[in-house]
């Protein structure tokens, strides 16, 4: 009896010795040995990219999860009536299907991310062999808005355009591998690590563009262009005193959603792809420069040659025939006299006025963060012929980025500091800022008191000159208004037909909150920019500046205490 | 039964009931001590299932918010709500002297 006791005894202590051993004096051995057991899978979650909201926080670019079809040859039975069932539901080629499908492969996709209404026909189907894959899809909820600022990513994730492919780095998913304990049927019991974004690498983007400026421009910027059947339009609106970027309107538009049915000129930024020859709206530069340098005072005479100026051989004229006499400089960019701009220009010489078209930033890139960024053409001051000087001084043998135009503007109207234009604002993650984007200021072009002169000037313009179609009431508006000939390469020669019609300017002028550029190419029927472009300008003026809250001097305004 | 089982054993193995006591006490002690120490795992993995299961749910639920989102998002397009405002509510724009600024203190 005691014998089969102590045998009971021994047994109970042998155990409990036993898993004293294995829990406690082998745990780590055997933990580690049970971690490199296949019953330890991987769970890979896909942190797709990251999100771009406009400044307020509307999201722009964002994520979608969709299912892709793929097939395993080997295991289709019926290849035919498969490939047919494949091809009518997914709207594929039949001959291409059945290819995939007959082939040797392993594995072979029949269609990326497919539609909602597709997957479900075909899970309906129940074809074997045929199987379906989670992934994520680039989704644009506001659709055409900002589309060629944004731009678009391909089929696998990767940015091909805009902010999408200029911030790849920032923005990429990435597929993160976690260790998992499963049983033996391969269901997961438990994490063995933590899945934290803070600790992983891409970002979400917060841009400095605002959804309503830029619906504001894009709509009226599209509604001329239809208005004058012109061939596109761009405008951009930009906070002159941080080089913020509000707003880019491209016209037409296209749906980044679908990006391969519209063509790759359509999907272009022309703001700071494209380069033109500015026309008159590179006046004020001139202005700027010779008040600037001390040359010249606002109300200082300039004899206009009574329309008719004879440069290096050629005759140079004013528009529409217009034959000024003796001008002062305030009112040769009121009346956009060519001939006193070139008198202004000669006055001040060609290397100072060299130099400060290169201090305003033209000739170079803007370093905005964006592809395909132009720097314009500016000849080189060694290479400018007898009639150069003549020709920039109204806009002509330079071309220029509308970026570039809105920058050098936007130093003239902020008391003369050249901003950095910038495009994003902030890079985030769970909704918290992890990197601000601050304003960056370049160089100073111009003083404040030279500066506060082209102010006076500008408003002269719209009250006066060309612009007044750009006046606003209740708001002091500056700007310049341009009607540049188009340059016909095949002739060699200005176009007599073909124009770009542009205003440039800045609101309210003394205390600038905007500004801004409109530019819509070879409208039809009037082509004149305080005409064409100018309404455009002052809707958006108007409407932007109600959305930022700067209300007008005409406005009646009630303060509610909440109290 | 227990008592069965109990007269069974005694007879078979001619042991003292104070000795069966004993025996018995230290069976059940061992029995105890052991699932005190599997019944923490048990649960553990219990647990486990539980918690994946949740965490699939989550999924689920972020994902179907994450769709709603979405949508409405797409809803609050300002070209569709321009569109609607005017071809469907038949809005229009007021004119300057229709509009008052109301600042909130």
């Amino acid at each position: 009896m005691i014998f089969v006791s102590g045998l009971l005894l021994l047994f109970a202590v042998s155990l409990i010795a036993r898993l004293a051993n294995l829990q406690i004096a082998q745990h780590k051995t055997l933990l580690a040995k049970s971690e490199k057991q296949p019953h330890h899978g991987n769970l890979k979650t896909y942190l797709g990219r990251g999100t771009i909201f406009d400044r307020n926080g509307n999201e722009l670019a964002t994520n979608l999860m969709v299912e892709s079809v793929f097939v395993v040859p080997q295991e289709v039975r019926d290849r035919k009536y498969t490939s047919k069932v494949l091809a009518s539901a997914l709207g594929q080629n039949y001959d291409r299907v059945y290819k995939e499908v007959s082939s040797n492969k392993q594995f072979a996709w029949i269609k990326r991310k497919a539609s909602t209404d597709e997957i479900i026909h075909l899970k309906k189907a129940a074809l074997s062999g045929v199987r379906f894959r989670s992934e994520q899809k680039r989704f644009y909820p506001k659709r055409e808005l900002a589309a060629n600022v944004i731009g678009f990513v391909g089929t696998d994730d990767y940015g091909l355009a805009g902010i999408e492919q200029t911030y790849q780095g920032k923005l990429k998913g990435m597929v993160y591998s976690q260790p998992i304990e499963q049983d033996g049927r391969g269901r997961n019991i438990q994490n063995l690590g933590s899945l934290s974004r803070s600790n992983l690498g891409n970002y979400d983007l917060m841009l400095t563009l605002d959804e309503v400026i830029q619906f504001t421009a894009e709509y009226h910027l599209t509604k001329q262009v239809e208005r004058y059947k012109a061939d596109s339009g761009m405008a951009v609106v930009m906070n002159p005193n941080s080089g913020e970027i509000y707003a880019m309107a491209n016209v037409p538009q296209f749906n980044p959603n679908n990006y391969n049915k519209f063509t790759p000129e359509t999907r272009k930024n022309n703001t700071v792809v494209s380069s033109y020859e500015p026309g008159s709206i590179f006046k004020p530069i001139v202005a700027a420069a010779a008040l600037d340098n001390g040359i010249a005072q606002p109300h200082d005479k300039f004899f206009c040659e009574n329309g008719s100026f004879k440069i290096g051989g050629k005759n140079i004229g004013e528009a529409s025939n217009h034959k000024y006499g003796s001008l002062s400089m305030q009112e040769i960019i009121a009346k956009s006299s060519n001939i006193g701009a070139i008198k202004i220009a000669q006055k001040l010489g060609k290397d100072s006025f060299y130099e400060y078209i290169r201090k305003f930033g033209f000739g170079e890139k803007t370093n905005i963060r964006l592809p395909g960024v132009s720097s314009g053409l500016l000849g080189k001051r060694k290479n400018w012929n007898e009639r150069s000087l003549a020709s920039i001084s109204f806009g002509q043998e330079i071309a220029v980025t509308p970026l570039q135009m809105v920058v050098a503007l936007s130093a003239i109207a902020n008391g003369g500091t050249l901003m950095e234009p910038h495009i994003a604002k902030a890079l985030m993650r769970d909704g918290k800022i992890i990197k601000e984007i601050k304003p960056k200021k370049i160089r100073r072009v111009i003083s404040e008191k030279t500066s506060r002169q082209m102010m006076e000037i500008l408003k002269f313009v719209v009250e006066n000159g060309t612009g007044k179609k750009a006046a606003i009431d209740g708001f002091e508006v500056a700007g310049k208004t341009g009607t540049a000939q188009k340059y016909i390469t095949e002739t060699q020669s200005y176009s007599k037909t073909e124009f770009i019609s542009s205003f440039i300017g800045y609101a309210p002028a003394d205390n600038p909150r905007l500004a801004i550029l409109v530019m819509i190419d070879n409208p039809k029927g009037r082509h004149w920019g305080g005409v064409v472009a100018a309404p455009v300008f002052v809707k958006i003026v108007e409407k932007s500046l109600r959305h930022l809250n700067v209300t007008s001097r005409k406005e009646r305004i009630f303060i509610l205490d909440r109290a | 039964m227990f008592e069965k089982s109990r007269r069974l054993i005694r007879g078979r193995f001619h042991i003292a009931q104070k000795d069966f006591q004993m025996i018995f006490l230290a069976s059940v002690l061992v029995m105890l001590a052991a699932l005190a120490l599997v019944w923490p795992n048990v649960r553990k993995v219990k647990l486990s299932y539980d918690y994946q299961a949740l965490i699939a749910e989550r999924e689920k639920l972020s994902n179907e918010n994450h769709l709603l989102r979405l949508e409405r998002e797409s809803l609050q397009s300002l070209y569709r709500i321009q569109q609607l405002a005017k071809n469907e509510v038949g809005m229009i724009e007021p004119t300057k002297g229709q509009v008052t600024t109301i600042f909130l203190k």
